[in-house]
Parts: structure tokens; sequence; C-alpha cells
């Protein structure tokens, strides 16, 4: 064999293999028996082009040409073949995509589908990854939450509130762990702020291995149900602590009077624990007396169901005692929702009580009313009525039917007062609402037949927490009898004062009257007549004359002791020095005088007073004291002249003297100070000496000066 | 040289007696009477006489009352003043009030006769008792002495004043001196308005002044 021979029998081999290679690769049978075919048969007109002499065996040379096409053919038949080959897989390939086999078809369908239910569903959806990013936000998302999806893909979930984030953290570790929340409810939040409840449902997206992928989330807005969730309980706590804390108690109960429910009031109203009087009848517990009469008013209370009956009885409280309670009770037995007899009660004894006291006050006050001889009036401000009893009416001489009404009684009482009186009315009223002072003044009304009598009204107001009256009541008496007793005596009494005046005045006048008389007149005739035995013409003339001499100086002290003769144009000083020196002359007790800016004159009648007031402690002292000495002291200052008489005798007891009403000097010192407005002070005790005070007021008015005419 | 003299008194018997008197001695002539104070004021006005014999207690217009008048309005005629009354009081008056002469009715009628005839020479006579002296004694009676407040106080209300100065209260000096609170409240009263004290603290320095208090040692 030559050369050429084997070469072609390489070639011829290494395009078969080729071609079974290509087989493989095309996986078209059509295209590689072709290509083997072609390589086969292209080989023969090689050789046939070429032929040789034996058949397949080239020998040598000429034989090279052959060869060459073979070779060639086989070369192209492989560079077909390898183009087919190509072309075969790229139109694989391309079947591959663009001719897609069912079940890449099914799979398509559905992916669309839930693509749609996606970003069709109303309902919030979205979804994590296990690196707790956002994966997918449905529109339904961007809708309920403000964020876009394009805002959320590839971040961490923006609607969790700072508050939450642990609680988040934790739910997603368990989730990325295989839990499932199925309506979880969550505080979230929206984009701008706003806090929202959601119910959560989240299910595990596995992988074909079940490996948690991802998470979706399901959201449902649940803000508006848990408000009103809430505003249930609240009302519904509300209730509870209503009842729990009401004042009055409640009881369920049951229609043969089992207590199905009380509430916590039990223990504060009859002191015994809840589960003490649940279950129990409320008869054991009810005052013997009054079981009779609930029991049948119970009877009648079943028979209509929604009725309501008010009781009055006694239970016994834990502590033994008796206490009234007032119950109420409803039937609710027909209503589903409560299926009881809802009974509200709570102690009235303390109200049964007061009640009690007021029925006896009041008994006693219209005792009182009736039987008192002053009218009572009481006016009650806040709604406008006054009441007037019986008897002030009779004080106004009126029937009752006479008078006006209780709303407008109050106009027309004012509305009679006599209008000079009004002013001083109301300022007493005034006087008493807002100074709180005591109120009662006397005023004029007329009574039915027209004459002004004179009451007195004397009340008392009682005021709210503003400070303002609401009830004014008091007394009204006649004191018209009283009022002319009391004229009657001031009258009196200024008769009485202008009679000891005018007793004094009298009493000086004659005294004064009496002193010239007896000085001026005889006293003159007597000088005369002593004259006329001095000119000799008188036969018994020096015993006449004695006895003439003797006569004017008799008649001389008589006149002056019965009123000085300095005193009305000398005045006090003058009158006093004299006075104190014939005084001591007479009855050897020396005197102290000593004054004090007494130089000018005063008022004549203070002057009289002075000049008497001193003249009778004289008197006094020479007569009862049994000293040998005293002292007189007078003074004046601008506001008042002062007198003071003492001596240290035997001293006496004033009060006694005073009030013995005994005629003598005391009480007429007494009456001269009292007439000019003085004060009288007598310092005394037996054994002790006599201080004698007296002090009156000077007025600019009284002041005299020396020489005016 | 004559001395008229204008008689005044109001009564009749006196005038006439003096009329007697006076007739008697030569160098006096009664020119004209008058019986009250006014009265007397016209007629010296009119008859101008030396000498004015005057009573001293007249009716309506008395002698002391009418002399500042008939001195003022006629200053030639010299008074002296005829009187009752022996008291120097009444001469202090009269001659402040520019009398001459001043006599008693009870003396003997020398004394007016001297009178007279002393003040129409211009000179002053008194008769006796009355004498300077006399004035002079009375005048220092007269004079105001200082009546010390402090005496005027009672007993009772210097116990008062101490015990209130003390700082007792009135309840306390009530039980102290065994009497009533209404009787310590008047001797109080007396005392504060005898010793012009307005209040309290008045009472305390009052007090510390007079040593009624003791000083603190």
């Amino acid at each position: 064999m030559n050369l050429v021979l084997l070469l072609s029998i390489v070639i011829q081999f290494f395009a078969l293999a080729w071609s079974l290679v290509l087989l493989k690769r095309l996986r078209d049978w059509r295209l590689v028996f072709l290509t083997a075919m072609l390589g086969l048969m292209l080989v023969r007109p090689g050789m046939a082009l070429f032929p040789t002499g034996n058949g397949l065996a080239v020998n040598h040379l000429a034989d090279l040409p052959a060869l060459a096409v073979s070779a060639l053919a086989a070369i192209s038949v492989v560079f077909v073949g390898q183009m087919l080959a190509d072309r075969a897989r790229v139109g694989e390939e391309s079947a591959a995509t663009t001719r897609p086999t069912q079940a890449e078809h099914g799979l398509r369908e559905a992916t669309d589908i839930l693509q749609l239910i996606f970003q069709a569903s109303p309902l919030p959806l979205a979804v994590l990854g296990c690196d707790q990013k956002v994966k997918l936000w449905s529109p339904a998302a961007e809708r309920f939450f403000g964020w876009s999806a394009s805002e959320v893909i590839g971040q961490s979930l923006p609607i969790i509130p700072e508050e939450e984030w642990e609680a988040f953290q934790g739910m997603i570790n368990a989730e990325s762990r295989g839990v499932d929340r199925q309506g979880l409810e969550l505080r979230r939040r929206k984009r701008d702020g706003s806090p929202i409840h959601v119910s959560l449902w989240t299910a595990c997206l596995r992988d074909a291995q079940g490996r948690v992928q991802a998470i979706l989330g399901v959201f449902t807005d649940i803000t508006e149900r848990k408000r009103v969730q809430e505003a249930a309980e609240a009302g519904e706590r509300r209730f509870r602590s209503l009842i729990e804390n009401s004042l009055d108690g409640i009881v369920l109960s049951q229609p043969d009077g089992t207590c199905a429910y009380v509430s916590p009031s039990i223990t504060r109203i009859l002191g015994y624990a809840s589960d003490e009087f649940v279950g129990h009848k409320a008869t054991e517990f009810m005052h013997p007396e009054e079981i009779a009469e609930t029991l049948r008013a119970l009877e009648l209370f079943l028979q209509t169901p929604g009725n309501t009956n008010r009781l009055q009885h006694r239970m016994r409280h834990k502590d033994g005692s008796w206490r009234w309670m007032e119950v109420v009770a409803t039937n609710l037995l027909a209503d589903p929702a409560v299926q009881a007899i809802v009974v509200n009660f709570h102690d009235i004894t303390e109200s049964r009580l007061a009640e009690e006291r007021l029925r006896e006050s009041r008994e006693r006050f219209e005792l009182a009313v009736r039987g008192a001889t002053d009218g009572v009036w009481d006016w009650n401000l806040v709604t406008g009525d006054t009441y007037v009893s019986d008897r002030w009416c009779e004080l106004l001489e009126y029937r009752r039917d006479e008078i006006p009404d209780a709303a407008s009684l109050n106009q027309w009482v004012f509305a009679q007062i006599h209008p000079d009186d009004l002013d001083r009315v109301h300022d007493a009223v005034r006087q008493h609402w807002v100074l709180r002072e005591p109120y009662g003044v006397e005023f004029r009304m007329p009574t039915k037949s027209g004459e002004y009598r004179w009451f007195y009204s004397c009340g008392q107001a009682a005021w709210n927490q503003q400070g303002q009256t609401v009830r004014f009541a008091g007394c009204l008496t006649d004191i018209t009898e009283r009022r002319r007793a009391e004229e009657d005596l001031k009258a009196s009494r200024t008769r009485l004062e202008s009679l000891s005046r005018q007793l004094l005045t009298t009493q000086e006048n004659e005294r004064q009257t009496l002193a010239r008389e007896l000085h001026d007149e005889i006293g003159q005739t007597l000088t005369a007549m002593r004259m006329l035995c001095e000119t000799g013409t008188c036969p018994a003339g020096p015993r006449v004359l004695g006895l003439v001499t003797e006569l004017m100086g008799r008649v001389r002290n008589l006149s002056f002791d019965l009123r000085p003769p300095m005193l009305d144009p000398l005045g006090l000083l003058p009158t006093l020095l004299w006075t104190v020196e014939r005084f001591s002359a007479r009855t050897k007790i020396r005197v102290a005088f000593r004054h004090s800016e007494i130089e000018r004159r005063f008022a004549p009648e203070l002057e009289i007073a002075v000049f008497r007031i001193i003249q009778e402690a004289l008197t006094n002292v020479a007569r009862h004291a049994g000293v040998d000495e005293l002292t007189v002291q007078l003074w004046a200052e601008n506001e008042a002249l002062g007198i003071q008489v003492t001596d240290r005798g035997k001293g006496f007891d004033p009060t006694a003297v005073l009030t013995g009403r005994s005629t003598g000097g005391l009480t007429g010192i007494e009456e001269r100070v009292k007439l000019l407005g003085g004060e009288l002070a007598i310092e005394s005790a037996p054994g002790q000496g006599t201080f004698l005070t007296v002090q009156f007021p000077l007025d600019a008015c009284s002041k005299k000066q020396e020489g005016e005419q | 040289m004559t001395i008229s003299i204008v008689l005044a008194d109001d009564h009749v018997m006196v005038r006439e007696g003096l009329r007697a008197l006076l007739a008697a001695e030569e160098d006096l002539s009664v020119v004209g009477e008058a019986e009250d104070g006014l009265e007397t004021l016209k007629v010296v006005e009119r008859l101008n006489p030396n000498v004015l014999v005057l009573d001293v207690m007249m009716p309506g217009l008395n002698g002391l009352e009418a002399l500042p008048t008939i001195r003022r309005r006629s200053p030639n005629t010299q008074v002296v003043i005829l009187s009752m009354y022996p008291n120097e009081a009444f001469v202090v008056e009269a001659l402040k009030q520019g009398a001459l002469g001043y006599v008693l009715k009870c003396c003997k009628s020398i004394h007016l006769l001297k009178a007279i005839r002393e003040a129409a020479s211009g000179r002053r006579y008194l008769s006796s008792p009355m004498s300077d002296q006399e004035i002079e004694v009375y005048l220092e009676k007269a004079k105001s002495t200082i009546v010390d407040p402090h005496d005027t106080l009672t007993p009772r209300e210097r116990e008062v004043l101490q015990l209130t100065a003390e700082g007792y209260s009135q309840p306390q000096i009530a039980t102290r001196l065994h009497i009533s609170p209404r009787t310590v409240e008047m001797h109080r009263k007396n005392l504060m308005r005898k010793l012009g004290f307005r209040n309290q603290a008045d009472l305390i320095r009052y007090a510390i002044d007079r040593r009624i208090l003791p000083s603190k040692k």
C-alpha cells in the first residue's frame, strides 16, 4: 500500500469520526446520514476522477490528484457538516425559545396571573426577602402606606414605628424560621407619620428545597375597627366603673329573690362582702316588720315586665344595726341582655333621721309662730316669695286674704313703710346683708285703718357660697306703745332736768334777790340810820349806833352767805378767796387753797356751780369730817375746769350717801355737776379721808373775757 | 375852792344821808345825783364834777362796770368808791379801773370826807380796814399757784397709776385692789384726764419721769 492510500483512509476515517461527533450534536439523523453519504460519495467520484486502476488502492503519485480530490471532498463535507451542525444548534436554541414546551407555557401563564393578582389586590401586599429588604410592594401598599414601590424596594420596611422596631425584629426572625402569622394586630405608620392599626397575615415563600426565600405579608386596615373596639371597651369599662363606684348599690336578682350579682358598694353600705350576699335571698337580711310587705310588692311587681317599684325597708348591717334602705327595682327579666330584676338601693337612714328632725323642728316652729306675739316673716330671695305668719297680718290689722300673695308681698311691704323711714330700713338691710351687722330697725307702717304705727323688725339672713343673700327671715313687733312710753320717759326726763335747772336757777335768783334786798335795802337803811345817828340828831345815839352796827353786821353776813357779792362783778377767784377766808375764820379750819389759771371769767352758770359746790363741800367737811385743815384745789385748762376738795378726816361711804337719796349737799353737788355735763368722783372710806373731784368741760364759748359788756 | 361832787347810789336814804353829811362841809358841794349806772354816766358827763362818789352795787350797770367808761369820758372826775364790801378784791378792781378812793359805807363818815378831799387832790385813800398792805397780801394770794395735777390725784388713782405703769391689766388691778374692773376703768379714765394722758405711752413716760416706776437696775 502506498502513502496516498493511507492518507485517504485516514481522511475518510477522520470524516466519519467528525460526522459522529456531529451526529451527537445535531441530533438530527437525516443530516448526519446525508453528511456520511456525501462523504462516501465524494470519495468515489474523486477516485473516479482520477482512476487508478485497482479500485480503492492508490499506489503511486499518479493517484495524488485523486487523493487530493477525495481529501478536498472530505473536508468540504466536514465543512458543510460543520456548517449544518452550527445551524442546527442555533436552530435548536431558538427553537428552545420560540417554541417552549408545554410546562414552560403553563408556568408562564401562572406567573402572569399571580402578577395580576398582586397588582390588583385591594389589600396591601409586601414581600420581604431574608435580608429584610422589601422585594415586592403592591400598588395597594403604595396607596395605603404612602410609599411608592421605587422608594421601598430594596430598603427595609418604612412602616415600622420606632417603638415597634424591636418587636418587628423578633417577628421577622421567627418568620424566617417558618412561623406564619394569622391576623396579627400591629401598630404601624403611614408615610405622613399617622399611626395605623393593621392586621397582618404572613406566609413564607419557600424554594423547591423548602427553604424560606421570602415572606409575604398581607395587611388589612383595622384602625377603624380598633377604634370602635376600644370605644366599646371603654364604654364597658365606664359602665362597670359606674356600677362599682356608684354610691347606690346595684343588685341583679332572680325572680325568687336570690341575688345573682351585687356591686361592690354593698360593702360600704351594709358591710358585707359581695360573696356573702350573692346566692342569698334579700329577705334574709330584711327587717321582719317589712318582709311581708316587700314580698307582696314583689309578687305584684313580677307580673309586669319593665315595671319599676320603689320601697323603703330596713336591712341588717353586718355590724348588727338596722339601716333604712330605699330600694328601686326594675323588672328586666324579659330583656335578653339582662334577664334579671335590677335593684338599686341606697342608705337613707341619715335622711330619714333628718326628715324626722325637720318634721319636729317644723312643728316646733309652727307652735312658736302661732304662740308668738310677734309676727314672723320669711323672704326667700331665690324664689321671690315671702311668707308672713297670721300674727304678722294681725299686727297690721289685715286678714290673710287682704294682703298680696307670696310673690308680690315683699314689694307691697316696702311700699307700706313710711317714706321718712324707708332709707333707714334700706340701710339697715344693706348693713346686714353686706357687712353682716345684726339686723334690727324701727319704722312706721300703716295698719289697715291707715293709722301709722311703729314697728321693730329684726331678723337674720342666710347666704350662699358666693355670699349672696338667699333667705331673710325675722320677727315684727309693734312698738308703738313702747315708743310712746320712751318718748314720755324722755320728755319727763327732760322736764325733770329742766325743772331741776329751773329750781337751781330760781334758788339762785331768790338768793340773789334776798341777798341784795338784805344787803341793799335793809343794810342801806341801817347805814342811813347810822349816819343819822352820827350826825347827832338822834337822842339815844351811841346805843342805837351800837345796835345798828351789830344789825348791819348780821345782815351783811346773812346776805353774804346767801350770795357772795363779788361773784357777779368779779368772778370766781375773788369770791373763793373770800369764801375760804370767811370759812376759816368761822370754823377755825385751815384751808390750803391752790388754784391755777382761774383769774378769768367763766360762764355765769359755771361760776355759780363751782362756787356752790365748793361752798357745799366746805360745809360738809366742817360738819362731818372732824378735821382742822383741808385742801381746795382749782384748776382750769383749755378743755376742763377741775375742782378738788380733800380732807383727811373721818370719811364716809359715798355710795350709801348718794343712793340713799338723802337730802343734802352731795346730791345737790351731783345735780349741779350733771346739769352742766361734768363728772363727779368721790373717793372716801370710813377712816380714810375724803377726795371730792369735779370736772367740768370748757368749750370756747363758755369763756368770757373780763371787761366784756 | 369848792369841790363839786356827784352822788351815785341807788338808795334814796343813803343819798339823803350823804347829802346831809356833805352839806355840813363847807368846801364840799353836791352838784348832782344819780340812781343807776347809766344815769351816773350822763350826769357826770354833763356836770363834770371834781369827784364822783360811786356806789359799787347799783342796778343796771353797776359801779364797777361803769367805772372804766366814766374815767374815759370824764377824766377830770375822780372817783371815790363807796361800798358795803370790805373786800380787797373790790378794792383791787376799783383801783385798777381808775378809782382813787375806796370807802366802806359802814365806816365813820370822816373817812368818806377824807377820801373825797384826797381824791380831789389826786391822791389815793383807802378807808380801814383796807390798806396798801392788805392789798399786797391779797394780790399775793390771788396769784396763780401751780396746781400740780399729780396732787389732784386721789389715793386710789395713784394706786391705779402705779399698777398700770407696772404693766398690770385692769382685771389684775381690780383683784389686787379688791374693787370691780369697772371702778378700775373709771379711776384710770379720771387719772388719764387729770394728768392729760392720751394713751398708755404717755402714762408710762410720766411714770418714769416721776420715778413712780423703779428704773431697771
